[in-house]
């Protein structure tokens, strides 16, 4: 079989007809010019810049208060209240307990999508207009809404906020979209390291089968439908399980009003709240790892789950242990391991509060190298925290630190307005919040040396890492059972027998296999020359090429668009020539190279007699198929080539060409004269969309024309 | 050059106090003055919370970078974090968090900006912190090594390995080849290997000049105390020569310029960028509206058209470049996975823009317009370190940091006809980097 070949020049060509090719660029950075030389001034009065200055005294953080109310259909309503800038926010947080969605994960979060889209009367055009004519915003998700305006559109805004969530249509045109939306979104996400590491440290430290660690994926999404989202919002959309939050330029009777007036037809209805076993640590440490294929930074995370109740003594303490672990620059994993090793440039950590359940994490992005090493670090740092608890002087900067970041919050009514929530929500004391500072304050260093040894446990926890497959091997030595576990993006397990090599097979039996499939090495290899037409259209035009390649080793091409000749190539005798537009093109010895690997007919005969250039990596998925992928090391730089694992005829070719990897994909194979040529061909990575051409003709063993090969 | 930025400053405040006289929103008021040795100081006082934000911006950015040392001005921004002659190394860190106070810098194109939010009790600590910076900053072979490590992860962490993560780069190496805009901010990996002690001490000296810089401070202050304070740290810093700048003037673009850059990424985009004017000439206004009626909100134009309609896209956006010098107006569709072909996405953002050159935009939107730009002007004004830094910005390229308080009035006077004439100027092919961002073909 015949491998189609354009060579770089036409791929040049193509881009060319829309653009001149971008000019390398030249510096043409004015260098500053040296300053003139500096006398060291003698600077007056130095003795103050010697010491720090000392601080006037501590201003008093006095949190402002909340109004806090009832609806008769039992939507608990919180107004904070600020008058310092006339805007006004509402968010109404629909508490849907935590429930396992199945097959459908990710029903949820399509509601939140579909709320905005339509109510009884209105249409998403008329939504958006709507909102957008007053500058306001208008956001909704899987557990309710959020909207902002300017004091004066506050009626305006409450009640559109309302109708999306009281009078909520669900139109199927809608649902077609919003599917589509959550379908590129979870492409998206699964590309990102930092996604795909949160979606299955999730997966990992809470078991897919809790509510918190299941994972939409592009199956699950498949299978939800209009109706199984509608359920969601019967089920869950309930005002006695809903808070309504109002901040800022209200006054508490406008807010009652305004609540009372929009949100009272909402009827009150009973919601089941499942139980689910609490997930646990691990055993030991689980190593945990996510191929990303092409990373330059490893995603580091160190994760489990802790039992930790919000409104308690125990959670602020962890905001202690938190702060001195991983919050601030001199924290001891930023100190360790930005500051000192300079592995990443940045190490955290976060400790979270949940009725259910709560977490551990500890994380980082660090360069492939030293993938290993930051692991070491991590757990050294882990387990420190119990040989070397927190000292005074760390706990009096982990103090200070969340006390500052109180007097900050002060500033931020949305800040304010989420302590508000907290407080009704878990049903914490209502001077939680005011006496936080006090308890930071008389914690002890015992204290938050029992908390952290609590919940920072170096042995019983679970690593994930997203990178690059090479950088895994190595993790091994961490784990307990010193074995790496395999994950797909979605937390799934990998079987990693699936994509390793077939053990069964060689390089040597594909290549005969493909022969085979073709219809037998010997007819194959009797073919003295194969003439080819291709057509397609590209921007408008015919693009049409001929191609002959000879069992002695010639090529010739041309190319034509809309019948002009726009490119030649011949290779015959050890000699090359490209001409584009009729101009000879200087080859490069790698062009030569690459043109002489195309004046075959079948490359596969080439390959079986070389087969120590040719490695059997795996399989892997081509169009839905399996297909066995070979890697060939010519001298024109590595090709793979995919053979169908069932009909071992050839589906694609991908190589590398300077910057560019060009991808052709080969189908409908057609007998001529007992063997078989793809007559549909399709060719990406050569120009900005997929080039699709067509045989017209395949012909074999005729009379050639010798001038097609003559070079000048 | 100073005198003239003095001057025209005075007739904004005298334009600025009579727009505010009939203007609702709430103003900011705050004094400003100049130190003998050129440093400008601004300050705003506000009681309501206990807290202060010290800042202080230097006009030195990315672009400012020495040759084949792009990236410079950043690299230098994370190793003024080391310590000076009375701060040991790690020593700010310390002071700072320790008097429950955060604190960060970050470096633009063109300017560094330095800021501490700090209880009020606490503003000394903050001067005497910038003051240490810019009086006799210490930087140390150790710390020169790690940062160049960090800074290399910074890169990885935020571009190398993040979908798309590329995209202001390649637009603009492929937009600028004079003005050093063609490099990237970060700076290119060679460069931050390769930059040496000289080169810091030589750049501290050259642009870390009190002459140089702007010293905002807003929060519960008292201004005369705080004027007393700012005295004693900083006026007896000797002034510095007047830093070299950037005179390059790109020449126009000379042709649309098409490429197309293969990523890990899975969806398909469409990348556009417009070569477009400085932040300060009088039509960036325009072209911001006009970006708005492209993608402000799910009611804009390309939402509406690529998005909703014709669903040829899954996410739109579009911005105007704020930066000193001419930048790039970016505009983007990212398309559902899948799509083969982008054409039909391009040939439908350019109708858009056509319908722009051709026709007014409607009453109706161009009310919408004036009721978001007044929205916007209400949310700027949400935090003191937000109000320290629109201060100094305003201050430092526009020459005038009154215009938090009266910028819309120049956002309000742009007409109907002033946005078609953009369009038609700016958001032509021969002006603009057009990208088909495409999702490297799997080589596993």
């Amino acid at each position: 079989m015949q491998r189609l070949y354009f060579p770089l020049a036409i791929l040049l060509l193509l881009l060319g007809f829309s653009c001149g090719t971008p000019k390398p660029a030249t510096t043409g950075t004015e260098p500053a010019p040296p300053p003139p030389t500096q006398t060291a001034a003698p600077v007056a009065n130095e003795d103050f810049r010697a010491t720090a200055p000392e601080p006037g005294p501590a201003p008093e953080i006095q949190l402002g208060d909340f109004e806090e109310f009832e609806l008769d259909n039992g939507l608990t309503v919180v107004l904070v209240e600020n008058h310092k800038l006339p805007r006004v926010s509402y968010q109404l947080f629909v508490d849907v307990p935590p429930h396992l969605e199945g097959a459908y994960a990710g029903a949820q979060q399509l509601l939140g999508s579909m709320l905005r889209r339509a109510t009884t009367d209105m249409t998403k055009e008329e939504i958006d207009e709507a909102v957008d004519f007053i500058g306001a915003n208008l956001s909704t998700s899987g557990a309710g809404a959020y909207a902002s305006t300017i004091s004066k559109y506050k009626e305006e805004v409450i009640d559109l906020m309302s109708k999306v969530i009281l009078n909520a249509e669900f139109p199927e045109s809608e649902f077609a979209k919003v599917k589509e939306d959550a379908r590129a979104a979870l492409a998206q996400q699964v590309t990102s390291p930092d996604a795909i590491a949160g979606r299955v440290s999730q997966a990992i430290t809470y078991g897919t089968n809790h509510p918190y660690g299941e994972q939409m994926t592009q199956e699950t999404l498949d299978s939800i439908d209009l109706e199984v989202v509608k359920s969601v919002y019967d089920t869950y959309f309930v005002p006695n399980r809903s808070y309504l939050v109002m901040v800022g330029d209200l006054r508490p009777e406008e807010a009652r009003r305004l609540a009372t007036e929009h949100f009272s037809d909402w009827e009150e209805r009973d919601v089941a709240v499942p139980e689910f076993p609490t997930p646990q640590r691990p055993d030991g440490v689980t190593v945990n790892f996510v191929s990303r294929p092409g990373s330059v930074q490893s995603n580091i995370i160190v994760s489990h789950p802790v039992e930790l109740e919000p409104g308690t003594k125990a959670s602020i303490r962890a905001g202690l242990v938190d702060q001195a672990l991983g919050s601030g620059f001199n924290s001891r994993l930023l100190s360790n391991l930005r500051e000192d090793k300079a592995y990443t440039y940045g190490a955290y950590s976060s400790i979270s509060d949940d009725p259910r359940v709560g977490s551990f994490r500890a994380y980082a992005s660090v360069r492939n190298e030293v993938t290993d090493s930051a692991v070491a670090e991590f757990l050294y740092e882990l387990e420190r925290l119990t040989d070397e608890p927190v000292d005074s002087a760390e706990l009096a900067v982990a103090k200070a630190r969340t006390m500052g970041s109180f007097g900050r919050a002060l500033e931020s009514p949305q800040r304010i307005a989420s302590y508000a929530l907290n407080t009704v929500h878990y049903d914490l004391d209502r001077d939680f919040y005011p006496e936080y500072l006090q308890v930071v304050q008389n914690s002890s260093l015992n204290d938050v040396a029992e908390v952290a040894n609590d919940i920072v446990t170096a042995g019983n926890t679970n690593i994930i890492v997203v990178g690059d497959p090479s950088v895994a091997d190595k993790l091994a030595r961490f784990a307990t059972s010193g074995t790496v576990n395999y994950y797909d993006v979605n937390g799934q397990p990998v079987d990693r027998t699936e994509t390793a090599a077939p053990t069964d097979l060689t390089a040597e039996q594909v290549l005969n296999g493909y022969f085979d499939a073709i219809g037998g090495k010997e007819q194959a290899l009797a073919l003295e020359n194969v003439s080819m037409m291709l057509e397609g259209s590209v921007q408008g035009q015919t693009l049409s090429q001929s191609m002959t390649t000879t069992s002695d080793g010639r090529m010739s091409s041309q190319t034509s668009m809309s019948g002009m000749v726009v490119a030649d190539q011949r290779y015959a005798a050890g000699k090359a020539q490209v001409k584009q537009m009729g101009q000879a093109v200087e080859l490069p010895e790698a062009a030569v190279q690459a043109l002489a690997e195309q004046a075959v007919i079948f490359p596969e005969a080439n390959y079986l007699e070389n087969l120590s250039d040719v490695t059997l990596e795996g399989t892997e998925m081509v169009d839905g198929k399996q297909a066995v992928v070979l890697v060939v090391n010519g001298a024109g730089g590595p090709v793979r080539e995919y053979y169908d694992a069932e009909t071992m005829l050839k589906v694609q070719t991908i190589r590398s060409q300077g910057p560019q990897t060009l991808t052709q994909r080969y189908s409908d194979y057609q007998p001529v004269r007992g063997i078989l040529f793809p007559h549909q061909m399709t060719l990406t990575g050569m120009a900005p969309f997929p080039i699709e051409l067509s045989a017209t003709s395949v012909e074999v063993n005729t009379e050639l024309d010798p001038e097609i090969f003559t070079i000048d | 050059m100073h005198a003239l930025n003095r001057w025209l400053l005075l007739l904004c405040f005298l334009v600025g106090l009579s727009v505010v006289a009939v203007a609702q929103s709430t103003t900011i008021d705050f004094v400003e003055y100049e130190l003998d040795n050129g440093l400008k100081v601004i300050l705003h006082q506000d009681n309501t919370t206990p807290i202060v934000a010290v800042s202080i911006m230097y006009e030195v950015g990315g672009k400012d970078s020495f040759e084949d040392r792009t990236g410079f001005a950043h690299f230098f921004e994370h190793l003024l974090f080391e310590g000076s002659e009375n701060l040991e190394r790690g020593a700010i860190d310390d002071y700072v968090e320790g008097a429950g106070g955060a604190l960060n810098a970050n470096t633009s194109l063109d300017r560094t900006y330095y800021y501490e939010i700090l209880p009020s009790n606490q503003l000394a600590l903050g001067l005497w912190i910038e003051s240490e910076r810019l009086l006799h900053a210490k930087v140390q072979n150790v710390g020169v090594e790690t940062q160049r490590d960090v800074v290399k992860e910074e890169r990885r962490q935020r571009y190398d390995n993040q979908p798309y993560g590329t995209l202001t780069m390649e637009l603009y190496k492929r937009a600028f080849k004079e003005h050093p805009y063609k490099d990237p901010n970060i700076g290119y990996m060679e460069d931050l290997t390769s930059a040496e002690e000289a080169d810091f001490k030589r750049f501290y000296e050259t642009y870390y000049v009190p002459n140089n810089a702007i010293l905002s401070i807003a929060g519960d202050i008292n201004v005369e105390e705080t004027k007393e304070l700012v005295a004693k740290y900083f006026a007896d810093i000797p002034r510095g020569p007047e830093p070299p700048r950037v005179d390059v003037v790109e020449p126009p673009l000379g042709g649309e310029i098409r490429d197309t850059v293969y990523d890990q990424v899975p969806l398909p985009a469409l990348v556009m960028g417009y070569r477009t004017v400085a932040r300060s000439n009088p039509d960036y206004y325009a072209i911001s509206m006009l970006n708005q009626v492209l993608s402000q909100g799910q009611s804009s134009r390309l939402n509406k058209a690529l998005v909703d309609e014709k669903e040829l896209a899954v996410q739109v956006g579009s911005f105007p470049s704020s930066s000193q010098d001419p930048g790039l107006a970016i505009a983007y569709a990212l398309t559902p996975p899948g799509t083969e072909d982008l054409r039909p996405v391009e040939e439908a953002f350019q109708a858009e823009i056509e319908r722009l050159q051709n026709d007014l935009i409607t009453d109706r939107e161009f009310q919408k317009l004036r009721n978001q730009i007044e929205v916007s002007a209400i949310s700027g004004y949400g935090s003191v370190a937000g109000i320290a830094e629109s201060l100094a910005n305003n201050e430092m390229f526009l020459g005038d940091a009154n215009l938090i308080n009266t910028e819309t009035d120049r956002y309000l006077a742009v007409t109907k006809e002033d946005i078609r004439r953009v369009a038609r100027e700016y958001y032509t092919d021969d002006n603009r980097v057009l990208l088909y961002w495409l999702p490297q073909p799997s080589s596993r």
